[in-house]
């Protein structure tokens, strides 16, 4: 009778209340849900993002397990040491969290990142996406989609490039497991998390991750417009393993217009109705792209 | 809960390395708050539409969980007859139910008769006698329930009806195949079971009244009074008043019928009678006197007759009855008639022409014209409508058709609980208070209100914005098993046979129950904050108010608007 009826299992709370994230934060529910999947057993990597902020201040951390705190670009780097640390120590079932926003994860850590995956380092890499700067004040990475507002797009402008496609340049690092997730859809993200973990090597996974501030959305509307964007195909929630085989893990039932994602959001209010048609456009072409490579 | 803040005094108490030493559970998150999130019961917009007052979110969840008989027992709180609403009733709770604005209502009606047909439920005795004693003067539904209440506060309740047999309406107005009599008799027979005293071919003179000690008496004698139409020729034979012929045929009086019927009027009467006339063999027209959307009949049943091969005429006002020199019966005169603008009641006005006249042939007329409310045989004056069901000497109360204008049975029913209430106040020499236990915005009350066993809820009921349809999936409405139509129509068995286990569990599972948490989990899952935690006697939520930071995704995310967000106070 219980709707929906969730497979997160029963288990103790890893991320502890009184944390600074702002109101309505995707990336802490996002958290609480990968550290469940992963248990007790794990050493997390921050780099520089909104979590670094979020964890607390010295000598406090909302969180439940050890955390290395490393440089911007750094995070797939100190994950990789990190986990060579422990297994020399023999401790191999610990697992290994790099976790970091776009901007460590699609500007800045990139090179440590693909050298990771290049080098199949046992580790899971976690990318909370909120699709810009935000910590630092909203500033454009190149995970910010077309047609956002941003604080450092040229004024009377907006973002003109297409976001990075990520999953995309991580699963032709031919890795194990490659997958999106979208805080909207915890049951989804939480047993993505637990595949990962049963792979040894590169795992990366890419969370759509709601940021009130920077959206500009009322903060008790941030998993409704996250669920948005994957009714609406503007963020699908699919897993690559070995680079080849790719699964869509979810379907719409009721199709959603991009529209209705993009009005739901004040980043995107100064975009025209053109543009919203291209995205559109943009968008089912995209997802029968994946569809077609998924054999569905 | 706030933990405790570390904090070093001088330079040799820190650590070595910047290494974590506790949580951030110290730091009150809940001051950047500005409203916050409290767990309520809301009403359901379905209970509102209940006239009977009917526990309708609630009883559906007890069948979620399997609970038949606990779903019973709930609706058998508040209404005595759910076997014969679930069968009868023209459901306004579905019309206000909110998954209507989604895909459709979920089929109440059906799920009442599906757990009174099924589930389990033995009626008792009162624990403790009043000592006070109760007439009640006509045993239709609103009788019947009113007596049936009056039993469950301790009164001694004796019922007179001046038929043969019980039931009123319910027996001699509702025909067969809508309301078999096996469950008519079934469900008074609870009645008998808890001592409650039924007088048959008997009425109640104010003399008896006085001389076997009655207290009060509620007087539901109903709305069966013919109105006439006053057509020419309508006297003799071939000529029925709707409501004397569905009483024969329900009797079993009349065993077949000839040749073409024609029925006048657009009510439940009329389409009862039409449909009766069909089963009977005859060949049925109904005609009305406006349009087919202006019929104060229940649209299903219309649809049904339809089905069922019976034609309709619209726009014509019956002026006489032909007949031929032997006085039979030869057909109908009427009169054209122009729909207009419409009325206040929403229907079309019309205009008559008394020149543009035609005529259809029958055998057989039935006038169902409508009843005007019956009269009481005792020196009483009342309102109309008075919700009170108070009259102008104490301790005489009135209830059911004779007093309101909606003349359905789940209004009877309600008119019955109602009048159990004004009863039970003035025997304690108090005054009722029926607003207390009406339900806010709703006209339906509760009886368990009434006795202190729950709380009413505040404020308005949950709307369809408040839902979060996106936890519903799309599930076709259960359509239930149906008589093959040839069966149908030849005889006055049962028509609509009632859902299946699976079908009824299905159909429960459609209730998105509005206002009512059910656990799901939902504000727990998304919350931010960690600060929302399951009871330990699993019957709610606390809300950990030293961090809640009042992000309001706990309310938006609730699928049933069961949580709402309120403003903090300084």
């Amino acid at each position: 009778m219980i709707e929906p009826t969730y497979t997160i299992e029963e288990s103790e709370e890893l991320v502890h209340p009184g944390h600074l994230a702002c109101q309505g934060c995707g990336a802490t529910i996002a958290m609480r849900y990968v550290l469940k999947a992963l248990g007790k057993k794990t050493v997390v990597v921050i780099p520089a993002c909104c979590w670094s902020i979020i964890v607390g201040l010295f000598p406090s951390s909302c969180l439940d397990v050890p955390l290395i705190h490393t440089a911007f670009e750094t995070a797939a780097a100190a994950a990789t040491g990190a986990r060579a640390a422990l297994d020399v120590q023999g401790q191999e079932d610990v697992n290994v969290l790099a976790w970091a926003g776009d901007g460590g994860t699609f500007d800045i850590g990139f090179q440590a990142l693909s050298g990771a995956a290049e080098r199949n380092e046992n580790i899971i890499y976690c990318c909370y996406d909120n699709e810009a700067y935000m910590n630092t004040g909203i500033q454009r990475s190149s995970a910010t989609p077309v047609g956002a507002w941003t604080t450092t797009t040229p004024q009377g402008g907006l973002e003109d490039r297409p976001k990075k496609d990520i999953v995309r340049i991580m699963a032709a690092h031919n890795v194990p497991y490659t997958a999106t997730a979208n805080v909207a859809f915890p049951d989804d993200l939480y047993q993505k998390i637990k595949k990962a973990a049963s792979y040894k090597g590169m795992k990366f996974i890419h969370i759509l991750s709601p940021c009130p501030t920077g959206w500009r959305i009322p903060s008790s509307e941030s998993i409704e417009v996250a669920r948005l964007a994957t009714l609406s195909n503007v963020f699908p929630l699919y897993e690559v393993i070995n680079g080849s085989k790719w699964r869509v893990t979810y379907i719409p039932q009721k199709k959603v217009p991009v529209e209705k994602y993009l009005e739901a959001q004040a980043r995107f209010r100064l975009m025209g109705e053109e543009e919203k048609k291209r995205i559109q456009k943009n968008v089912d072409e995209y997802w029968k792209e994946l569809l077609k490579r998924a054999k569905r | 809960m706030l933990g405790e803040l570390i904090q070093f005094h001088s330079i040799e108490e820190l650590p070595d390395s910047p290494v974590t030493l506790g949580t951030t559970l110290w730091n009150p998150t809940g001051t950047w708050r500005s409203v916050r999130p409290v767990h309520v019961t809301r009403l359901s917009p379905c209970m509102l539409g209940c006239p009977a007052g009917n526990p309708i979110e609630s009883f559906i969840r007890k069948i979620e969980e399997g609970d038949v008989d606990g779903a019973l027992a709930l609706i058998r709180e508040e209404n005595p007859l759910p076997a014969i609403c679930g069968r009868v009733c023209f459901h306004p709770c579905e019309e206000a139910c909110n998954r209507a604005s989604m895909d459709a209502s979920v089929a109440i009606h059906e799920l009442e008769r599906w757990v009174a047909d099924r589930g389990k439920w033995r009626p008792t005795v009162p624990e403790k006698e009043t000592g006070k004693s109760v007439a009640v003067v006509g045993s239709g539904p609103a009788g019947l329930t009113a007596a049936y209440h009056l039993r469950r506060l301790g009164h001694a309740v004796t019922v007179f009806e001046k038929e043969k047999e019980l039931g009123g309406l319910l027996r001699y107005g509702i025909p067969a195949y809508r309301l078999p009599k096996d469950v008519l008799d079934r469900e008074i027979g609870f009645l008998r079971e808890m001592e409650i005293i039924f007088r048959t071919e008997t009425t109640l003179s104010e003399s008896d009244f006085e001389k076997e000690g009655f207290q009060a008496v509620l007087f539901a004698v109903g709305a069966q009074r013919f109105r006439d139409p006053r057509l020419v020729h309508q006297e003799g034979e071939g000529a029925w008043k709707a409501l004397e012929f569905l009483k024969k045929v329900n009797e079993g009086e009349i065993k077949g019928l000839k040749g073409k019927v024609v029925v006048i009027g657009g009510g439940n009467a009329a389409i009862d009678a039409a449909r009766c006339a069909l089963r009977l063999g005859g060949q049925v027209t109904v005609a009305y006197r406006r349009m087919r959307e202006d019929m104060p009949a229940f649209d299903e049943e219309v649809a049904a007759a339809e089905a069922e091969g019976i034609s309709f005429v619209f726009l014509a006002v019956p002026q006489s009855v032909k007949r031929d020199g032997k006085g039979e019966v030869t057909g109908v005169g009427f009169a054209r008639a122009k729909a207009g603008s419409l009325d206040a009641s929403g229907r079309h006005k019309i205009t008559v022409d008394p020149h543009d006249t035609f005529s259809i042939e029958a055998d057989t007329v039935i006038l169902a014209t409508g009843e005007e409310p019956d009269e009481i045989p005792w020196q009483v004056d009342y309102k109309p409508e008075a919700t009170r069901c108070e009259t102008d000497r104490p301790g005489v109360f009135v209830a059911g058709d004779v007093v309101g204008s909606q003349r359905t049975v789940a209004y009877a029913i309600g008119w019955g609980k109602r009048a159990a209430v004004a009863i039970d106040a003035f025997l304690a020499g108090k005054e009722a208070e029926l607003e207390k236990i009406t339900l806010p915005g709703g006209e339906g009350i509760s009886m368990r209100a009434y006795r202190g066993e729950v709380t009413i809820p505040e404020g308005e009921a949950v709307s369809f914005e408040e839902v979060n349809d996106f936890y519903f999936p799309d599930v076709k409405r259960a359509a239930p098993r149906r008589l093959p139509m040839a069966q149908s129509v030849s005889g006055f068995k049962e028509v609509v046979k009632g859902l299946s286990k699976p079908q009824a569990l299905r159909e429960a599972g459609r209730c998105f129950h509005c206002g009512d948490c059910v656990m799901c989990d939902n504000c727990l899952i998304f919350c931010p904050d960690i600060a929302i935690t399951r009871k330990e006697d699993a019957s709610g939520y606390d809300v950990d108010l030293d961090h809640c930071k009042g992000c309001g995704i706990c309310a938006r995310e609730c699928p049933r608007g069961a949580i709402i967000m309120v403003e903090e106070r300084v």
